[in-house]
């Protein structure tokens, strides 16, 4: 995977002419390519212009010294080596520049061999972070890669068989045999519940921190409900049931990214409703709790049993119990209600008592 | 009964919807681009047409309808009703948005596919009665 790589590049950053030539020479002779500052300011000017792989950087110099260019490097270049180079060997100034994110020092006087031991170490460790950082890259460009074939490359085909079977299933060009009605109808369900899964699925891998984060918005619980509520009773009504709401504390603050929490309480409400009994109420309550605002979602179903309760969350769980699995269902509507109100600083959790139903507690900071 | 032209560079999905509005005893023409689609549109001065909106790229659906508002030679057929269909949100799960120069008509609807019958036909019914 990785390419040969050219020589190593070391900087040494060193008001004392006689150390930073001789380190060079002998740096040079080991095959390592140099450069050289005779300052801190120097030195930082050298890691924008052509940055180095490893910065040997003396403690103690006039202006910016080691420790300040030690603290701008991790900053900016979070990957890059530095060994700190102190003539006062005392541990209290190794101490504070390993603090401050030095990978090693070195206590004048040293040996060539003392250098050139700890430059390798050091650049050993710069060649591993350097296989993360691309190991991560090509986990992402993959990940972007695969995201890209399952929505293409299989949702398209999946949409179009969907419409052909439209026709037959609409008996368009004229009556199906009975015979044939129920095996139609069980494909047409099949492939609405497989767009689906792919549907959720997607959605799921699209959710991340950042995305949840850069769309943060104020709000309050009241208005969090409500259209909580807008999105989701025709549903309720169409089911037969009920839908009622309880807010205690409709003004509470709340900063969410309000698509994605809106999505993951409407999955609450739709299992809820889902799982409930015929006619059976749906009860969406609203409060605070310390500094967590509690968003409750209840239905009088058959519960959650205390030994599932730890799987529910888990994508693509499916309970095993009959009542659940007659249902269609992707196995990924709690899942992605968990990310999201995890990505929120908040979380989810289960209450029920087996055949009283089930609540689900939506936390978020306020 | 109308005229009702599909422009779609999908051959299953052009199939269904042909099948589809042809049952409930529309006339119907096809392309599979929006070059032809446009050539279809002036030699037989179509009723609706059901426009697929995400062919070689998004924008190619709607520089058709830029064509047909915007342009001198479209003059005739710019009242022309489009049903926009799109598996556009199936397939990145969001709604694009629309460039302001394809505009738009207040009436011109929008389907995502893949559709049902009913929902097809009652969009299609309620644009030509407008």
């Amino acid at each position: 995977m990785s390419s040969q790589r050219p020589p190593a590049h070391v900087l040494c950053i060193d008001d004392d002419e006689v150390a930073r030539e001789s380190s060079e020479v002998l740096l040079t002779r080991w095959g390592f390519r140099v450069s050289l500052a005779a300052s801190g300011e120097a030195g930082l000017a050298a890691v924008e212009s052509d940055p180095p792989d490893l910065i040997l950087v003396d403690l103690q110099m006039p202006g910016i010294d080691g420790l300040e260019v030690l603290e701008r490097v991790r900053e900016d270049h979070p990957s890059i080596i530095c060994i700190m180079i102190t003539g006062h060997a005392t541990l209290q100034t190794a101490v504070e520049a390993m603090k401050q994110g030095a990978y090693d020092f070195l206590a004048k006087p040293f040996s060539p061999d003392e250098l050139k031991l700890t430059v390798a170490r050091g650049l050993e460790r710069r060649q591993l972070i350097l296989e993360t950082e691309e190991l991560k890259a090509e986990k992402a460009l993959m990940q972007a890669n695969f995201m890209t074939l399952v929505s293409h490359q299989m949702r398209s085909p999946l949409a179009a068989v969907r419409q052909l079977l439209e026709v037959p299933a609409s008996q368009t060009l004229g009556p199906v045999p009975e015979a044939y009605q129920g095996f139609i109808q069980r494909a047409v369900v099949r492939l609405d519940l497989l767009a689906r899964t792919l549907n959720a699925w997607l959605a799921m891998s699209r959710l991340d921190q950042d995305g949840i984060d850069s769309r943060k918005g104020s709000g309050n619980l009241g208005e969090l409900i409500r259209h909580l509520e807008q999105r989701a009773e025709a549903d309720v009504a169409a089911a037969g049931q009920t839908l009622k709401i309880e807010v205690g504390d409709p003004d509470t603050q709340v900063t969410v990214d309000q698509e994605s929490i809106l999505e993951a309480l409407y999955n609450l409400v739709s299992n809820a409703v889902k799982y409930n009994q015929p006619q059976g109420v749906v009860t969406v309550q609203g409060r605070t709790q310390g500094n967590m605002a509690i968003i409750a979602i209840s239905d009088q179903g058959p519960g959650v049993p205390a030994r599932e309760a730890d799987y529910i969350f888990d994508e693509f769980y499916r309970s095993r119990r009959q009542e659940i699995k007659a249902k269609p269902g992707t196995g990924l509507g709690l899942a992605i209600a968990r990310k999201v109100a995890r990505a929120h600083g908040g979380d989810i959790t289960v209450e029920s008592e087996p055949g009283q139903g089930a609540t689900f507690l939506v936390s978020l900071p306020c | 009964m109308a005229k009702i032209l599909i422009i779609d560079d999908d051959d299953d999905f052009r199939t269904a919807t042909q099948a589809i509005l042809e049952a409930a005893g529309h006339q119907v023409l096809t392309a599979s681009d929006g070059k032809v689609g446009l050539e279809i549109v002036k030699a037989e001065d179509p009723d609706l047409l059901v426009l697929d909106i995400m062919m070689d790229s998004i924008y190619e659906g709607f520089s058709v309808i830029t064509t047909l508002r915007a342009t001198p030679e479209y003059m005739d057929y710019r009242d022309i009703p489009v049903l926009m269909c799109s598996a556009v949100k199936q397939i990145t799960g969001e709604r694009f948005d629309i460039p302001p120069e394809a505009r738009i008509a207040q009436g011109d609807d929008f389907l995502d596919k893949p559709f049902t019958s009913e929902v097809l036909l009652k969009k299609v019914n309620a644009l030509l009665q407008r």
